[in-house]
């Protein structure tokens, strides 16, 4: 049988171990929509036609596209399965706001063809890319596989 | 293996997911991935905070704001070198000694500056509510100097093995030793009049 504390310090800190803050909710709420408020570091991107030039008519006009939204696009296309998933992601922008590459650390599960999934990886950016920044968008992609995981990647 | 992309997992399912998984995915820009980091980790960094910071839930509720704005800024420097609980309770440790240092001269390091106790003779109750004993922990607490104070919250109430707790509080596992020491043998006493 266990033995209930006895000291007043015991007990105090079996009710501090137990205690639930009451206002987390607030807490939480109130964090959850700073970060969404966070402006985290972003580029700006141009978008490049098939022809490879980054006019949108006959004026030269520009589309431009943040990093932050190719970001997001290629993390959420990436995380569509069980075997593989992001680590990390590079984007690399020139002084011509063009993109020249993108780098991409995997994770994958144990037992995955790891060079087919850098195929497929590679596949997945490079639509993404052509979707979001134009047909004329066409950067090298590196995949470095830096992990393996029992399980799916999402999860584990 | 075939690799299956076929199905998207919802950001309900984060709920499931490994810290690893969380990190990868919150390091990316998710911020669902983030929210659940939030509230898994976010209620005992609160408890935390608010013991640190003299009770005041004003205080430990922006502690916390900020510990976490923190972590989202700065996930790219989460290594896994300790667990992630343990590097967001550094990082709630570090906002709340600037808050402090800035509100108002605390002993950070000194044992010397901690009162001299004297047991109390007064003999209350023996069956006390919860609440004014955390209230009387919470008075004990506030007494001691800043690491005692941290490193017995750690131990005692987060459940920290010595190695994280040297870790959060970015000092050796020795000198956690020394203050969990001192700390405990004077919380004891501060807490004696409640027997």
């Amino acid at each position: 049988m266990a033995m209930s504390p006895t000291g007043p310090l015991e007990r105090a800190t079996d009710a501090a171990r137990a205690e639930q803050p009451e206002d987390w909710q607030t807490v939480s709420a109130a964090v959850k929509r700073r970060v969404r408020a966070t402006v985290l570091p972003a580029r700006q991107i141009a978008v490049v036609g098939a022809d490879g030039s980054t006019a949108q008519d006959a004026s030269g006009s520009r589309t431009y596209v943040s990093s932050r939204v190719v970001r997001a696009r290629i993390r959420e296309a990436l995380r569509t399965g069980p075997d593989l998933g992001a680590e990390r992601l590079d984007l690399t922008i020139d002084d011509d706001d063009l993109l020249t590459r993108v780098a991409i650390e995997l994770v994958c599960a144990y037992g995955t063809d790891v060079r087919a999934a850098a195929d497929l990886t590679r596949t997945i950016v490079e639509a993404v890319v052509v979707d979001t920044l134009g047909a004329g968008t066409r950067p090298p992609v590196d995949i470095t596989v830096t992990d393996v995981v029992a399980g799916d990647v999402r999860l584990t | 293996m075939l690799l299956g992309h076929t199905s998207r997992v919802p950001a309900a399912a984060f709920d499931a997911a490994s810290d690893g998984a969380l990190v990868r995915a919150a390091r990316l820009g998710d911020d669902d991935a983030f929210g659940e980091i939030v509230d898994r980790y976010g209620p005992g960094m609160l408890r935390y905070a608010r013991r640190l910071v003299n009770g005041s839930d004003d205080d430990a509720g922006e502690v916390v704001q900020e510990a976490f704005i923190s972590a989202w800024k700065s996930l790219d420097s989460f290594r896994g070198e300790s667990s992630l609980k343990t590097w967001l309770i550094r990082l709630v440790h570090r906002r709340a000694v600037d808050l402090l240092r800035h509100r108002r001269p605390t002993p950070i390091d000194d044992d010397l500056l901690s009162r001299v106790v004297t047991v109390a003779d007064d003999n209350p109750l023996q069956d006390v509510l919860d609440s004014e004993l955390l209230e009387a922990l919470q008075e004990a607490l506030d007494e001691l100097p800043w690491n005692q104070r941290s490193a017995w919250l750690l131990r005692e109430v987060e459940g920290l093995g010595y190695d994280e707790i040297a870790h959060a509080m970015g000092t050796t596992v020795g000198s956690v030793r020394g203050h969990l020491h001192r700390g405990r043998r004077q919380l004891a006493e501060r807490m004696a009049r409640w027997r």
